[in-house]
């Protein structure tokens, strides 16, 4: 659990800052295969299709992809956003600047130019108004509403005129975007067809004339072997892997596309779904049948985990194992449907009343999604015990390639049976030495018991006795130890990154994993140590690892997606650690950038020296480069600024 | 000769009701139906809430669920499609079923989930000891009961829902009524909705002795039906149950359709028999 998974070289120290001469390389020196494309317009403008095709066009290349959306919460219209980081390596994160910003109207250039780095690529619709922010950016009017209009056959064209635009822009293989369209509209006859490949010539005839002066270049590379995949797909195929038997669930963003995908694909294996009326039926269906026998679970977002409480505590208590899906989105309340934010950890891990123990597991990425899936039926079969799964808005939207997954390596745990020795006395909250007792279950077993959220004793008849509850309580609170013995043997709860002798620790959890990294091997190349645990148990915590991590560690940062640093909070109260917070709580998560500046914060750089280098390393690395102060350092992102916070106990 | 004899049916454990409550007898109905129905204990579910009469699983040899209050009906619907082959019963109270578990009964009825739901209905709380109930009694003279409880001092002011009414609105397919105090009706009642295939529905008239004893007042107002219904004319059945004077004690509608089993099965069976092997590779490979 301990153990070095990898650790990041320490480039050699330069000087932090090394303006590139700017004579220095021709126009044919171009970024290849290394680029962040933001592409930002109005629900409903074709912002999604344009951003997923040239996801799948760059793909095929040979690209590695990092996608990445903001959806507005209305179903048309509001601004959305497509995001992707295209690389011949896998991307960590989304990135922290844009290369290349395409806006399809001013409202939408208004809220994202700020993000574009200073000398990047702003492509826009012609209604922009293009002001200072982007002074120095190469800038590029494309029309994409008149000449779909005009030209294309009408506004619903735009979609296609952007991405013939920019696959133009970066020397794309037409064949490859050709190909795409052909295989995409095919069945819808041929006049469609047509009209889809007038769009993209039209875009790419706008931008013929640029292309020279954009400094990326998209180039073919071996097509790599796996999976392109998202979170919720991901989750939903674990749970078949895992063994669900009944999946009961109630339409919710961003979790929607767990119950959609199960409702489609169960029934070939001979797996039962069903759209319940509200969450509470939803988890109570689940415990039913679970209770029946089968291995069930449940997906929602936060809202429904709230409702969820009081059969979590059920569950909890008549020792019911169900797995409970949280696609976490920005609360409280309503909040931020469509953003992202993680904090329903306290819900998770406390909600409820009275002492209710559950096991509470983060993936961070979307082969977590996976593998983490499966250990939590794992642990919830092994401990009998409600298992709460928080991915997030950004992992259900994310979109990755995964290896395929080689099913026979996955060990798959079924809860404990009563022997048919035991059932002829049977006892089924017997008390044991871990807290496991078997398990029966109706109709398969010459025995019977009550399951019931009244304290019990061993055998399941409600008693309320002193001695009862006490040693009931201390039964099922024993099965955490369970957990954790399972996590330390695995060694996969909780992952290493960056310099392990490092005294400065970051500690991480859920989809923040990857932009952590990032910002290590960032600060790495400026000859600044950090190191990062990342835990995806939360409970019970690895806190052996958690310890270890800890030992030559002078300064250890939470780093985590809510206002309250909650993960912190947990750390101090259940481990007595002093830890610092460094939250964000903006419906947005953290780029490598704002990590990286924390670090160099650490190492105490004072704004002067870190800011050159902020720039440095946001910087378009092209001879167009202009030394300029990123956003967010001159209180032009204010916003941004304001919602970081340290705060030290 | 039964499976087994009414009297095996009960635990070790003492019924913890009040002497004189309607549940003893509406317990006592379900053994005698229990042994007629020749019902194996370790093939069937029973499934409460929280309340008085949700805590009849644990006086009654069989698996039993005693779960939050008002949730029966989805964990109920959780065991029956887990294993169609189970029994499964459904018992709890009017604030159980009316109040807090209202939501969950239109859809459990519209699924036709095919489970027993027995409603002990004593028009009051009286566990936690005699608040106003979804059925208790109105001051404008609808329903049973005390006009005052200690939630409604100044009077009930709410009129009460009309169960029957509503289950049949919803669609439930089989839908009756008994009385505590009628015990042979209400054991031949149990077996008829035990073995009617589909969402079966019974509202148990079953006093509250200590906040709401209303013996009296419902022994005056009941009347069995006697042959002279057809409880497969739905329109019949809904003026029985508009009928708010009178207490018509029987099977009040019966229908068949298909079960929520039956849909489901329909549809794992379309998957053809190579597919529903579940083949995860090939799922895989459409994210290629």
């Amino acid at each position: 659990m301990n153990e070095i998974l990898e650790q990041t070289p320490v480039a050699p120290l330069e000087a932090p800052v090394a303006p590139l001469d700017a004579t220095q390389g021709g126009m044919d020196e171009k970024i290849v295969n290394n680029v962040i494309i933001r592409i930002a317009g109005d629900g409903g403008e074709g912002v999604r299709t344009t951003g997923e095709f040239l996801g799948i066009v760059l793909g095929r290349l040979g690209l590695e992809i990092f996608k990445t959306e903001s959806l507005p919460a209305e179903i048309k219209g509001g601004p959305s956003m497509f995001q992707l980081r295209a690389g011949e390596t896998k991307p960590k994160s989304q990135g922290s600047y844009l290369d290349i910003l395409v806006c399809f109207n001013d409202e939408v250039y208004q809220i994202h130019k700020a993000d574009l780095k200073p000398n990047g690529v702003l492509i826009y619709d012609s209604d922009c108004q293009v002001d200072d922010t982007n002074e120095n950016a190469l800038k590029f009017e494309v029309p994409f509403t008149d000449i779909a209009k005009k030209e294309a056959g009408g506004a619903r064209a735009k979609n296609m005129v952007a991405l013939g635009a920019i696959a133009g822009l970066l020397h794309v293989d037409t064949d490859v975007v050709d190909h795409l369209i052909h295989q995409k509209f095919d069945r819808k006859g041929e006049k469609i067809v047509e009209a889809n490949l007038l769009g993209l010539r039209l875009g790419r005839e706008a931008v013929s004339h640029m292309t020279g002066e954009v400094p990326f270049r998209i180039e073919r590379r071996a097509s790599k072997e796996g999976l392109i995949m998202g979170g919720n797909d991901a989750v939903a195929l674990g749970a078949i892997a895992a063994g669900i038997g009944v999946f009961a669930g109630y339409p919710i963003t961003p979790a929607s596309t767990i119950l959609e995908k199960l409702a489609a694909l169960m029934p070939r294996f001979g797996g039962k779904v069903i759209q319940a009326e509200d969450e509470i039926a939803s988890l109570g269906m689940v415990l039913g049948a679970s209770y029946a026998g089968l291995k069930a679970a449940t997906s929602t977002s936060g809202p429904g985990v709230s409702l969820m409480i009081e059969e979590i505590g059920l569950a909890s208590m008549a020792e019911i194992p169900c797995v409970i899906f949280d696609a976490q989105r920005g609360g409280p309340s309503t909040g931020l449907p469509t953003k992202q934010e993680q904090s329903d950890l306290n819900l998770a891990i406390y909600g409820g009343h009275g002492d209710a123990p559950r096991i509470v597991l983060a993936p961070a990425n979307i082969q977590d999604c996976f593998d983490m899936t499966i250990e939590a039926f794992n642990l919830s079969e092994m401990c009998q015990m409600p298992t709460l799964f928080l991915t997030d808005f950004y992992l259900a939207n994310a979109g990755e390639l995964i290896p395929e997954p080689d099913l026979d390596s996955y060990e798959i745990i079924n809860r404990a049976r009563p022997t048919a020795e035991q059932l002829q006395n049977y006892k089924r909250f017997e008390l044991t030495e871990t807290g496991v007792s078997p398990m029966a279950k109706p109709f398969d077993d010459a025995t019977f018991y009550i399951a019931t959220g009244l304290e019990h004793n061993e055998r399941g008849n409600p008693d309320i006795s002193p001695a009862a509850h006490r040693k009931m309580s201390d039964k099922r609170h024993q099965k955490l130890q369970v957990a954790v013995d399972y996590a330390e043997r695995k060694g996969t709860f909780a992952r290493h990154y960056g310099d392990a002798n490092s005294d400065i620790g970051f500690l991480t959890w859920g989809s923040t994993e990857g932009a952590m990294q990032e910002a290590i091997d960032l600060a790495a190349q400026q000859g600044l140590s950090a190191s990062q645990l990342h835990v995806l148990l939360m409970n019970p915590l690895p806190e052996r690892a958690i310890r270890e991590f800890l030992q030559n560690k002078k300064t250890v940062v939470v780093a985590e997606l809510n206002y309250t640093g909650q993960f912190a909070q947990r750390l101090r109260a259940a481990l007595n650690i002093p830890v610092d917070s460094f939250t964000k709580c903006t419906g947005q998560p953290f780029t490598p950038y704002e990590l990286l500046q924390q670090i160099m914060f650490l190492h105490g750089w004072d704004t002067d020296k870190s800011d050159p280098v902020l720039s440095q390393v946001a910087r378009v690395q092209h001879q167009r480069q202009v030394p300029a102060p990123m956003p967010g350092h001159d209180g032009q992102d204010e916003a941004m600024a304001g919602a970081v916070a340290v705060s030290r106990i | 000769m039964p499976f087994m004899p009414a009297k095996e049916y009960k635990t070790e454990a003492k019924p913890i009701w009040c002497p004189g409550c309607g549940d003893f007898a509406v317990l006592a109905a379900m053994y005698n139906s229990f042994s007629e129905l020749d019902i194996d204990p370790t093939k069937t579910v029973i499934v409460s809430g929280i309340g008085c009469s949700s805590r009849l699983p644990v006086f009654i040899k069989s698996y039993g669920f005693h779960t939050v209050h008002g949730r029966t009906l989805p964990v109920a619907t959780g065991v029956k499609m887990a294993n169609p082959e189970l029994t499964v019963i459904v018992t709890g109270g009017d604030g159980d079923a009316f109040a807090i578990g209202g939501g969950h009964i239109p859809h459990a009825a519209r699924r036709n989930v095919d489970i027993t739901y027995i409603v002990m209905d004593n028009f009051i709380y009286g566990l936690t000891k005699g608040q106003t109930s979804p059925t208790t009694g109105s001051q404008s003279g609808l329903g049973h009961g005390f006009k005052l409880t200690t939630t409604s001092p100044h009077g009930q002011y709410e009129d009460p829902l009309n169960p029957m009414a509503m289950m049949l609105v919803y669609g439930a397919s089989f839908v009756a009524r008994g009385y505590s105090s009628k015990p042979k009706q209400l054991t031949q009642l149990y077996n008829a909705a035990i073995r009617h295939r589909g969402f079966s529905f019974i509202q148990v008239l079953s006093p509250c002795v200590v906040f709401n004893k209303t013996y009296d007042e419902i022994d005056a107002a009941i009347i069995p039906l006697e042959g002279q219904h057809d409880p497969t004319d739905f329109k019949a059945a809904m003026n029985l149950a508009l009928d708010t004077q009178t207490e018509h004690l029987g099977i009040i509608y019966q229908n068949e359709k298909p079960t929520l089993d039956d849909r489901i099965e329909s549809i794992l069976a379309k998957s053809n028999p190579e597919k529903r092997a579940g083949d995860l590779k090939k799922i895989f490979a459409s994210y290629k």
